[in-house]
Parts: structure tokens; C-alpha cells; sequence
């Protein structure tokens, strides 16, 4: 299962986007898995997507992908991964992508600190399903 | 709209039972569950599929030049943040 980041959504809805032939080339390669967007990383879709056009290619291509709601992990969970980074000022969908991954739920995401300085609540690597 | 009845046995009853205790619609977590189970009917996309697919969809959805490119860098978190506080700023 692939847990999508949203650098990911907005590469693959904008042909324009500085990601976009990255992303589109690891779509081929990844759409055969079961890909999950959590409610934050569609919020923030949302306000970088903001003609009724933007959205619909996105909700298009999510129906396409059969992508399905992920639920966010337990508030307390988030909470306690947020201020264990709290130096470097992170914010709620990494914190909530980080804590929902796991061997078999890795993050598609081209966000630098997730290889850089994220880890996992047992100090762990990040799974990501693109390096 | 189509009105579906649906049989349960004692143990889903009582589970039901709990469900409308917590406040929650049945209906929709039956609408949810047909949508979801109603997603794995499509067969599944393969890599040379990709292409064509959102070739479609920007297609059937244009944007105007000024909408094609992200407002901010979207893997800069920082400026992501500024962007999204920008915007709820505004709202208010």
C-alpha cells in the first residue's frame, strides 16, 4: 500500500510542475499498488489546487487510481511524534504520513526531510516507495 | 433514490446498535461501503495505461496558462506553510 504525499498529487494534476515527468514516470511503476490519501494531504492539494478545473483532474485521476481514504493515525500519536521534531517545525501531514507508515505502507512522497531528518516513532527509516 | 433493505444477523444488529448509539449514519456507512467495494469492479490500471489516462483527463479539464504550475514549491515546507496561512489569512 502507498501512502501519497501531496508534492505527488499536485506533479501528476499540473504538467507543468517541476515534478511532473518524475512523477509520472514513478506512476507507471507504481500503479499497480493500492495507493491511500490521507484527509490532510488532500486538504493541502486543495489550496494549491483551486480552479474547479485543477480539481477535478485530481478527483478524476484518484477515481482513476481507485485510490481510497486513509484515516489519520491517533491524535495522541501525531501529537507526540510532532514534538519530538519540534525544532524543526513539522507539520501535521508528515507528522500523520510518518506515524501511518510501516513495512507494508510506504510513502510516495519527493518532500526532502522524509530522507533527511523524519523517522519513525522507533527511530526506523521511513519506508518511501521512490528514493 | 433507491431505498435498499438489507438483512442482518443478531451479532451485525447489535453492532449496528452500538454504531447509532455513537452517533453514526447508518446509510452513509452503507454508501461507503458500495462505493468502495463498487471501486474494485474497475480493472486495474498497468503502466502503459498512465499515459493515455492523463492525457484525458487534462484534456477534458483545461487549464488556463497561469493555473499550470504550482503557486509555491511544493516539496519547500516551509513555503508550503506560508502559502496555506496566506490563504486561511485571507478567508478571515
Amino acid at each position: 500500500m502507498i501512502l501519497v504525499d501531496t508534492n505527488v498529487l499536485v506533479a501528476l494534476v499540473l504538467p507543468k510542475d517541476p515534478l511532473h515527468a518524475r512523477a509520472k514516470a514513478d506512476l507507471k511503476r507504481l500503479v499497480r499498488q493500492e495507493m491511500r490519501v490521507t484527509g490532510g494531504v488532500m486538504a493541502e492539494s486543495c489550496f494549491l489546487l483551486r480552479t474547479p478545473n485543477e480539481r477535478e483532474r485530481l478527483n478524476e485521476l484518484l477515481f482513476a487510481l481507485r485510490a481510497r481514504q486513509q484515516s489519520d493515525p491517533a491524535w495522541s500519536t501525531v501529537f507526540a511524534w510532532l514534538s519530538r521534531y519540534a525544532e524543526h517545525e513539522p507539520d501535521w501531514v508528515d507528522a500523520a504520513l510518518v506515524c501511518l507508515s510501516n513495512r507494508d505502507q510506504r510513502i510516495w512522497t519527493y518532500g526532502g526531510e522524509f530522507q533527511t531528518i523524519w523517522r519513525r516513532m522507533d527511530g526506523s527509516r521511513v519506508p518511501l516507495a521512490v528514493k | 433514490m433507491k431505498l435498499v433493505n438489507v438483512r442482518l444477523s443478531d451479532d451485525d444488529a447489535a453492532k449496528v446498535a452500538d454504531l447509532r448509539r455513537e452517533g453514526v449514519e447508518l446509510s452513509e456507512v452503507v454508501r461507503e461501503a458500495v462505493r468502495a467495494r463498487h471501486l474494485t469492479l474497475q480493472p486495474a490500471l498497468s503502466p502503459k495505461d498512465v499515459e493515455p489516462l492523463l492525457e484525458s483527463i487534462y484534456a477534458r479539464h483545461p487549464l488556463t496558462a497561469k493555473d499550470e504550475r504550482p503557486a509555491v514549491d511544493t516539496t519547500n515546507r516551509r513555503a508550503m506553510q506560508k502559502f496555506i496561512r496566506s490563504k486561511l489569512r485571507r478567508r478571515r
